[in-house]
């Protein structure tokens, strides 16, 4: 732990030379003792950790010494140490930015002796919250989103695009593509990385409080608010505001958020002032919300205002072979954190796992692996090892009760994403003409 | 150590009851505390009742490390007189003058504490 160095500032020798020896009890404190305001500003370079100043100094009022050590050292705290009890003054001191106010009296060592451990935890807490922004920083990395397919590249350069401007971005994609892990990755590798990355899931919060999450509230605005509330558009001000779910607002909100976005402001519910923010966006759904602009239930403005730079997550199953890349990923990470001997994937058991589609995507797969790892006794893993929540990919198709058409044109399209799009192996696969495919495509039907 | 005077224990607690250190402490209230009173005597004979006032203020805290008592009283009393300059019609001297005497004896009482640790 290094020192915490503090300067006495004190006319009083006997007082003074007291509290430095009662502080240097403790052998972390380095402290050092000026008898007047001119000693103490011509050693600022010292770097002080803090500053007890005697109010009524010879030279220089207390007063002026603190200004003057904040013109220089802004955020250094300065507490003032006074026989003064007259509580104008002090209140005047910490309007001017006195740290904290300490009448000389018996207990002025014990206030100094808790004041200095609580900067010294302070400082701790600062250094922990800086490690972990790296630490945080470093998991989102774009390094750290796996995949070599032609899909997944198309999205690192949409990504990197992301990152040169603080452009809305909209993320879509089927649950567990990976939205929120995209939306961290460009916070944290965007300018805004130092300020809050702050996500709200639009379907986890009911229609009544959305409103006072987005936007916080005032203190008596509603029963129950007993005291002010920060929403989020506030914390996350400076920083990245995650709207995950967005299709599932409903349109009294949409309205709202739009004129937020619009006027770049808000007012607090039950409040007056006007709040004026900056706060980047960026959204997800799994939901197409162009469609849920025709049917109704998506502001047609709204939805133009968040668009941005739209960014598509492909589906697992249309990845090819990262689901091989990811597994082998998935493996060594597990086996790292468990300290396991890397296990190895068998051929058959890499044939199982190509042939799944994964409605969990990359989520589910992670789970599928770390579960075969556990489940399997050898140092490869076997099909036999490997077990879907979903029973197989034919049965996944069969969930939901359809008609037959409804059933030929899911497995028209899961062959076709499952090929990248490529009709004529589809229909080969499918044993199909594919005019039957492209019949279906111009009818938008798939 | 206590006495009618003074009660050494809040110095003690200051130096983390180490006698050497509440020796030297002693020791240099010896040395400082009576030029200050001696500039109070001078500021008062003058009638510089502002100088008095912030004297008195300054050296306050360290008589109340020793919790000297009536010395502290005395001083509240020479501070509340003198605080926003002294009114010739009020009877200061009554406050001043044990102030100064007490002093000096508590001084050599200090010596003796000193020297008994």
């Amino acid at each position: 732990m290094r020192s915490f160095r503090l300067f006495i500032v004190e006319d009083d020798l006997f007082y003074g030379e007291l509290l430095k020896r009662h502080l240097q009890l403790n052998p972390d404190n380095e402290v050092y003792l000026f008898k007047d305001g001119k000693q103490c500003i011509e050693n600022l370079h010292l770097a002080p950790d803090l500053i007890a100043l005697d109010f009524g100094l010879p030279d220089i009022s207390g007063y002026e010494v603190m200004k003057k050590v904040h013109i220089e050292y802004p955020e250094l705290p300065v507490v003032i140490v006074s026989g003064q009890e007259d509580v104008k003054t002090a209140v005047d001191l910490l309007k001017e930015g006195a740290y904290d106010y300490f009448v000389k009296d018996n207990d002025t060592k014990d206030r100094l002796w808790n004041l200095i451990n609580k900067l010294r935890e302070k400082e701790k807490l600062i250094t922990e919250i800086d490690e972990l922004k790296e630490e945080v920083g470093r998991k989102y990395n774009f390094n750290n989103i796996k995949g070599n397919s032609p899909a997944i590249k198309d999205v690192f350069k949409l990504l990197s695009k992301a990152l040169k401007t603080r452009i809305t971005v909209s993320i879509t994609g089927e649950t567990g593509t990976g939205k929120e892990l995209v939306a961290k990755a460009i916070h944290y590798n965007s300018s805004r990385n130092k300020f809050p990355f702050v996500a709200v899931n639009v379907a986890a919060v009911p229609a009544e409080l959305i409103e006072s999450e987005m936007f916080g509230y005032e203190k008596g605005a509603f029963t129950g608010a007993t005291t002010r509330k920060i929403g989020k558009f506030e914390l996350a001000n400076t920083g990245t505001l995650f709207l995950d779910e967005i299709g599932e607002m409903d349109l009294n909100m949409q309205a709202k958020l739009l004129r937020a976005l619009q006027e770049k402001e808000i007012i607090r519910v039950g409040g007056n002032d006007v709040i004026p923010i900056d706060s980047r966006i960026i959204v997800s759904t799994n939901k197409n919300l162009a469609e849920e602009v025709r049917k109704g239930n998506f502001r047609e403005d709204l939805y133009y205002r968040l668009l941005g730079l739209p960014i598509t997550l492909p589906p697992l199953r249309s990845r090819g072979n990262d689901i091989i890349f990811l597994s082998k990923y998935f493996i060594d990470e597990f086996c790292k954190e468990n300290d396991m001997i890397p296990k190895k994937l068998s051929g058959s058991a890499q044939d199982k796992l190509m042939k799944y589609p994964y409605p969990g995507n990359v989520r589910e797969l992670k789970a599928v692996i770390e579960l075969a790892v556990v489940l399997s006794d050898k140092d490869e893993i076997e099909p036999e090892d490997i077990n879907f929540s979903n029973t197989d990919e034919v049965t996944n198709f069969l969930v939901d009760e359809c008609t037959l058409a409804e059933y030929n044109r899911r497995i028209i399209k899961f062959f076709l994403e499952k090929n990248n799009n490529n009709v004529l192996v589809a229909a080969q696969k499918l044993d199909i003409g594919k005019s039957t495919i492209y019949r279906m495509l111009k009818n938008n039907e798939i | 150590m206590k006495n009618e005077c003074f009660d050494l224990s809040g110095l003690e607690q200051y130096v983390g009851n180490d006698p050497e250190q509440t020796k030297e402490m002693i020791q240099i209230f010896l040395d400082t505390m009576p030029a200050e009173v001696e500039l109070i005597k001078s500021h008062a004979a003058n009638k510089r009742w502002v100088e008095v006032y912030k004297l008195v203020h300054k050296i306050k805290p360290s008589f109340e490390v020793f919790r000297m008592t009536e010395l502290c009283e005395g001083m509240v009393n020479i501070e509340k007189f003198t605080r926003d300059g002294y009114k010739e019609d009020l009877d200061l001297d009554k406050f001043l003058t044990p102030f100064f005497r007490d002093f000096d004896k508590v001084l050599i009482k200090l010596s003796d504490a000193k020297n008994q640790l």
